[in-house]
């Protein structure tokens, strides 16, 4: 049975090979990324900086943004990657020559992400690299070193959800977007979604990174944050893989073109 | 099965119905093949690039190995497909129609070298196809399936016999007028008529009844050649289609 790491190795070989087919699209996606973080600046005067210093303890909006779409690129990879990868999958027919296959299914699904994941840091390298340029002033080894760290457990966290809406598309065919607020202050936002956004590991990767790499103000101690982030890949994994092992059993009872 | 499922799943290979966009397009035919067998199937890597050479030159596609799947046509990347299928030697293989949409000389060649494939490695063939002349080239046992339901197993001969349709007279047309169809079925000894390449009478005595086949074309003004001619695994096929399993299994 093929392992997770030759799993995660040949889905990166086949995804770098297929994105450096495509030079101009990829030469042009890196230039845009550097581009984009340094639009921001312009963006940056249409808000009122005072306020975001008040919430989070920082004015710096320029970094402040441009670390939210970094983040939620990471994210948006994690969450939606293999569930788009199932729907491919499913209209060129792939799926079912896929699940022939000897291997296990949640690590399919988990390599791929992984390997999605790498791919988008390719692109946003370079903007998250221009956001660290506009946090100069309260960067340090170790605040990227803790701030990288939280990025990556709340990434896998994320996956877990990630293999649960790949399932879902293979249960159900589409599954409908879900709710993205990274790139406003936690803050500022209603109690209600406060309170959907603390079951979500996003909020904590987010505001932790941000945290080690601006100083901003959290929104609890980070004591808790970590501890909520480990809590939340830990009950994810468990989740996810209920659902890959529901999707398996509906798929031997009925066949994959009749879920 | 259940339980050992993987070990199940190492030792199958399949290639499914309407697959043909089923590969990494911007991949080539050989990365695309050494992904499915190394990745997915577990192969060794150096075993993964031998054997694509070797099922490359079996089916005559060394020269393509190297074009990107997208670029490739229909019939070619359904070969990808059916090579895909058998590219970790699998002891048995699924096929769903696997020549659908091959032309004539390819779907030949692939037919070849899978009968020899299957006969040199031991692996057990089970193609679902409608084309009658692959399931009689390729397959040692047939299954006939009608709505559902199986309604024979066995060999292509078995099959031709179960089914009595002792001889075939071949009319080089393939459209005939509708009193002149009749005239030719109510011969004696006449059981039935297919109309696909050509017409096909389906008899008794073929001999004894040329004279009047003959007989009937020159009065309805057509010249065209007739001949006695084995029958066909469609032949019989037809025969069961159109008279039913009751009038087969009695052989009236």
């Amino acid at each position: 049975m093929p392992s997770a790491v030759k799993l995660f190795y040949m889905s990166v070989w086949r995804n770098l090979l297929t994105m450096t087919r495509y030079k101009a699209n990829f030469i042009f996606e890196m230039l845009g990324s550097v581009l984009f973080g340094f639009g921001m600046l312009i963006l940056a005067m249409a808000f009122d900086t005072n306020m975001l210093g008040n919430l989070v303890g920082s004015t710096n909006y320029v970094a402040f943004i441009i670390l939210g779409i970094s983040f939620q690129s990471w994210q948006n990879t994690a969450l939606w990657g293999s569930a788009g990868m199932f729907q491919g999958e499913l209209s060129s027919g792939q799926i079912d020559y896929t699940f022939s296959c000897p291997f296990s299914r949640y690590w399919y699904i988990a390599s791929n992400i992984a390997a999605s994941a790498l791919q988008s840091t390719i692109f946003f390298a370079p903007m998250f690299c221009v956001a660290l340029y506009f946090t100069s002033s309260t960067l340090t080894p170790l605040g990227l070193f803790l701030g990288l760290t939280a990025t990556m457990v709340s990434v896998a966290a994320v996956a877990q959800l990630g293999a649960i809406f790949a399932s879902l598309v293979l249960k159900f065919r589409q599954t409908t977007a879900i709710f993205s607020f990274f790139n406003f202050a936690f803050q500022m936002l209603p109690v209600p979604l406060q309170i959907v956004g603390y079951s979500l590991p996003l909020t904590f990767g987010m505001d932790l990174l941000r945290y080690y790499v601006m100083e901003t103000r959290p929104i609890m101690p980070v004591t808790y944050e970590w501890a909520g982030l480990f809590l939340q890949l830990v009950i994810f994994a468990v989740i996810a893989k209920l659902a890959v092992l529901y999707l398996e059993k509906s798929a031997k009872e009925q066949g994959l073109h009749y879920l | 099965m259940d339980k050992q499922e993987n070990k199940v799943r190492q030792i199958i290979g399949y290639a499914g119905q309407d697959s043909e966009q089923s590969a990494y397009w911007r991949l080539s035919v050989r990365e695309n093949l050494l992904y499915f067998a190394y990745a997915l199937r577990d192969v060794p890597y150096k075993v993964a690039k031998e054997r694509t050479e070797e099922i490359a030159a079996g089916v005559g596609f060394t020269d393509r190995l190297d074009r990107h799947f997208i670029a490739l046509s229909g019939g070619e990347k359904q070969l990808v497909i059916v090579m895909r299928a058998i590219i970790h030697n699998p002891q048995v293989c699924f096929l769903d129609e696997p020549s659908k949409s091959l032309d004539p000389m390819t779907g030949r060649r692939a037919r070849t070298y899978l009968k020899k494939y299957a006969q040199d490695h031991g692996m057990t063939l089970v193609i679902t196809t409608h084309n009658m002349l692959e399931a009689e080239e390729v397959c040692d046992r047939l299954a006939l399936i009608d709505h559902g339901t199986v309604k024979f197993i066995g060999t292509s001969s078995e099959f031709k016999k179960r089914v009595t349709v002792k001889e075939t007279l071949e009319i080089g047309v393939n459209n005939l007028s509708q009193e002149l169809e009749s005239n030719l079925l109510a011969l004696p000894g006449v059981r039935s008529m297919s109309r696909s390449p050509s017409v096909r009478l389906h008899c008794d005595d073929a001999f004894s009844i040329l004279s009047d086949v003959v007989d009937l074309l020159k009065h309805s003004g057509l010249k065209v050649p007739v001949r006695m001619v084995e029958p066909s695994l469609e032949d019989a096929f037809a025969f069961f289609v159109e008279n039913g399993e009751d009038e087969v299994k009695t052989g009236a």
